[in-house]
């Protein structure tokens, strides 16, 4: 009959409990952070892809306010005359197209869907209200931007 | 004692660890989300000041007059009209994806450079976590031709001429400023 031999454990039941509890906290937060880095980048991306789309817009139409020697509007579209040339930005397909004498070019990206694209006249202002949005459709940015013509 | 020392050093260690976690989730709970705010308010703040530039830009072109009646340091906002736009007393507070915005602009200094055909304005534009303010010289660029009291009094009437103390000026008519200078048109 072999003798029975008492062989020291490595972990006392507390410890183990201890040193699972702590470990299982470390996952969670970590799984935690993943989540969260994972869920803003998306967020984040496809709201700097709006906000760049948005400021693109209004720079050109606040830079054209200045520099243009003339406009003229219809509901869905904004025509800036120039010297030699001119830019004429309109809404088809839910994106903003731009025409001036080298043709017809997509002015927006294609990672952005135009919402709304409406011109109206006060006096000698143009507001133009402009909506974007993104693919999936789930944020959604809006801005008017209202165009004064310097050289008026 | 072998014991308790490595035991002391497993807990420093889990204790920084933690300490690491505790600092990364509220980097990405707090400071991301605010980074975000920000960014979106910086779109709001160029969109107001520029609307706010052209439209006082436009105001200053077809009616300087108007900016001569405001008050100094007095908070004026500018209101949509069928015609264009009107200057009112007071802030426009208004709300954008559930955040409070208020914008408004000041005259700082209604002579500036001592010249009274150009104004310094201040706009502000207030986001949920600062005030941002830009400056704008607002000049009269319409041409000035001379003071009514320059002319030669006629022997008749021709048009209606309303007396004041010190000078004469037309009762109504364009391109006339306050203190009787007149512009071309």
């Amino acid at each position: 009959m072999g003798k029975f031999t008492y062989h020291k454990k490595a972990f006392t039941l507390i410890e183990l409990l201890t040193y699972l509890g702590v470990v299982s906290i470390i996952l969670i937060l970590t799984f935690a952070i993943f989540y969260a880095i994972i869920v803003y980048s998306t967020t984040y991306a496809d709201r700097v892809t709006l906000r760049t789309e948005m400021y693109k817009i209004l720079q050109k139409f606040y830079y054209n306010s200045i520099i243009a020697k003339n406009a003229s509007t219809s509901p869905n579209s904004i025509k800036f005359i120039f010297d030699n040339n001119f830019e004429n930005y309109f809404v088809s397909s839910s994106a903003i197209f731009l025409e001036n004498n080298s043709g017809i070019s997509k002015f927006t990206s294609d990672q952005i869907l135009v919402n709304n694209f409406s011109v109206a006249t006060a006096g000698p202002f143009i507001n133009v209200n402009i909506s974007l949005k993104n693919l999936k459709g789930n944020y959604t940015i809006n801005a008017t931007s209202v165009i004064y013509l310097w050289n008026e | 004692m072998k014991n308790k020392a490595q035991f002391l050093v497993e807990v420093l260690i889990t204790i920084v660890i933690l300490i690491i976690l505790t600092v990364t989730l509220f980097y990405v709970f707090s400071v991301l989300p605010r980074a975000i705010r920000y960014s979106e308010d910086s779109l709001i703040v160029f969109n107001l000041s520029n609307n706010y530039i052209n439209i006082l830009n436009g105001i200053s072109r077809k009616n300087f007059q108007a900016l001569d009646m405001l008050s100094k340091d007095t908070d004026y906002y500018l209101a949509a009209t069928s015609s264009g736009y009107e200057i009112k007393e007071g802030r426009n507070y208004f709300s954008y994806i559930g955040e409070n915005y208020v914008v408004w602009f000041r005259v700082v200094d209604p002579i500036f450079e001592n010249d009274p055909a150009k104004k310094l304005v201040e706009i502000y534009v207030q986001t949920p976590s600062y005030i941002y303010s830009s400056p704008l010289i607002l000049t009269n660029l319409r041409e000035f031709v001379f003071l009514q009291d320059e002319w030669s009094e006629a022997t008749t009437s021709i048009i209606t001429v309303t007396p004041t103390t010190t000078i004469k000026q037309f009762s109504t008519s364009s391109n006339l400023g306050t203190n009787g200078e007149v512009y071309l048109p």
